[in-house]
């Protein structure tokens, strides 16, 4: 089973976030064409490798963010920007609403996609305030089925309290990745969310809507 | 009181044992009794809200950073020979190993300060439940105990067991033990609530099913203490992970793709 099925190479980036120079990548490609045959052997570690090149992308971008002096509305709107380009927003969006999500018309998907997105922003902006030097250091990578999983851990400046471990779930998207899932000390954010929505939308009489309209108050109340 | 709850969870957790969950989905939690646990939950999120939290507020606020630290480092030290049993009840000797030097390298200050860490010696996470879990005990039913929280069969069961486990019981006289063993267990509950004071705020805040979220951060949290001994090691380092989850996940395949997200 290949990874990239399409493309091959790993490194290419979305143009937003293209940090490899044009000529580097060139020769690049150079070289694997000359390296033929063996291509095929190196592709899994050159996959992984990358994976945890666009964990450390994403921190340095998302850490930008943070550090920045801007306005709420300032935040929420880069933050949106970081989450779309990094983050598999839609299918994250069908993950969480489990089996209610094909039960539901097109538009009520829709309504309960913006409703998530906003909510997801709303969500992590809050949080910016506490950020106090934290840095997170990525410390290995592998292959799981068909994504790719990154490990990091975010240590504090001190070094005195203890490290928290961070995983990132990757899918491989077009020579690029897409964040799936984040799992902290253990606790996966999409399986809690996906248990935390599809409660609710059972205990409301199982219509995708009533997970929409809690988000939507919940978002007009976090203003 | 105490001897009818411990004797309610025991039998909770042999009616857990003999009905198999059936049809739960992956990553979901088996819950039998979510109407009576929803109902502590909310008993418990009001003793939180007027009892625990303003008192661990209070806490963090009027005493100083590095006494709450003595404080902590005391708990954890009284705490050890729980830890060191189910380290070896585990044949986790390493951990066991460690965790006897945690105690040794901490006992001249009781604990108030933490030298073991600074030697390396890291402070391990074990008890009976993790210890039951381990030998491939499942969790039962979950349970949401009055003041105590989130549990199941399993995990109330081995809190039990930790307690007449506890060597600090049986010290000194009954009565004054009792007092100082509440006494204890009210501070650890503090000391908890004040160190994650804005992570359980933003925990609840952010929710639409409160419950729902505690019931699975709970489940997951514990299954990876139980895995590895150590937390968080869910993804690369372990050869398990939680992709099961994940088998689910919709894929090029389906009408929904991600490759819009990127045009700016």
């Amino acid at each position: 089973m290949t990874l990239f099925p399409t493309s091959g190479f790993s490194w290419s980036r979305p143009s937003a976030v293209r940090r490899t120079p044009g000529w580097l990548a060139q020769s690049c490609m150079v070289v694997l064409v000359l390296a033929g045959l063996t291509l095929n052997s190196v592709r899994p570690a050159s996959a992984t490798e990358s994976a945890q090149q666009f964990v450390n992308t994403l921190a340095e971008k998302a850490l930008a963010i943070v550090q920045a002096d801007a306005t709420p509305t300032e935040n929420r709107a880069e933050f949106s920007k970081i989450l779309d380009s990094f983050f598999d927003m839609r299918g994250i969006a069908q993950f969480l609403a489990g089996r209610y999500w094909r039960g539901a018309s097109e538009a009520d998907q829709e309504a309960y996609f913006k409703a998530f997105h906003t909510s997801i922003v709303n969500t992590y902006t809050s949080r910016f305030g506490d950020y106090s030097g934290q840095k997170l250091n990525v410390t290995g990578s592998r292959e799981d089925g068909r994504f790719v999983l990154v490990n990091s851990e975010i240590v504090a400046p001190g070094g005195q309290t203890q490290a928290v471990k961070v995983d990132w779930r990757l899918l491989p998207t077009d020579g690029d990745f897409k964040v799936v899932d984040v799992v902290i000390e253990g606790v996966s954010m999409s399986v809690t969310q996906r248990q935390e929505y599809t409660a609710l939308i059972q205990s409301k009489g199982g219509e995708l809507a009533a997970l929409t309209e809690a988000l939507d108050q919940k978002n007009s109340r976090m203003k | 009181m105490r001897r009818s709850i411990a004797a309610a969870i025991i039998g909770l957790g042999l009616l857990g044992g003999c009905s198999a969950p059936g049809s739960l989905e992956q990553g979901e939690v088996y819950d039998p009794l979510e109407v009576p646990n929803r109902l502590i939950f909310a008993v418990n999120e009001t003793l939180d809200i007027f009892i625990l939290q303003p008192t661990a507020y209070v806490y963090r606020t009027v005493i100083p950073d590095p006494v709450r630290d003595m404080v902590a480092g005391f708990l954890g030290w009284i705490a050890t020979p729980v830890i060191l049993a189910n380290d070896a009840f585990q044949g986790d000797w390493d951990g066991a190993g460690i965790t006897a030097q945690r105690f040794v390298a901490n006992a001249p200050l009781f604990g108030l300060v933490d030298n073991a860490t600074g030697l390396g010696l890291k402070a391990q996470n074990e008890d009976f439940g993790q210890t039951l879990g381990h030998y491939g005990t499942g969790d039962g039913p979950y349970l949401m105990l009055p003041v105590l929280g989130p549990s199941n069969a399993r995990d109330g069961i081995g809190k039990v067991v930790d307690y007449f486990l506890d060597p600090t019981r049986y010290i000194g006289d009954e009565d004054v033990n009792q007092k100082f063993q509440i006494g204890r267990r009210v501070m650890e509950a503090v000391d908890f609530r004040a160190r994650n004071f804005d992570a359980i705020n933003d925990l609840r805040e952010s929710s639409v099913d409160y419950y729902a979220r505690v019931r699975s951060i709970y489940k997951q949290r514990r299954d990876a203490l139980i895995r590895d001994g150590e937390p968080g090691s869910i993804g690369a380092s372990s050869p398990k992970s939680n992709g099961k989850e994940f088998e689910g996940y919709p894929g090029k395949s389906t009408e929904q793709t991600s490759s819009r997200a990127s045009s700016d």
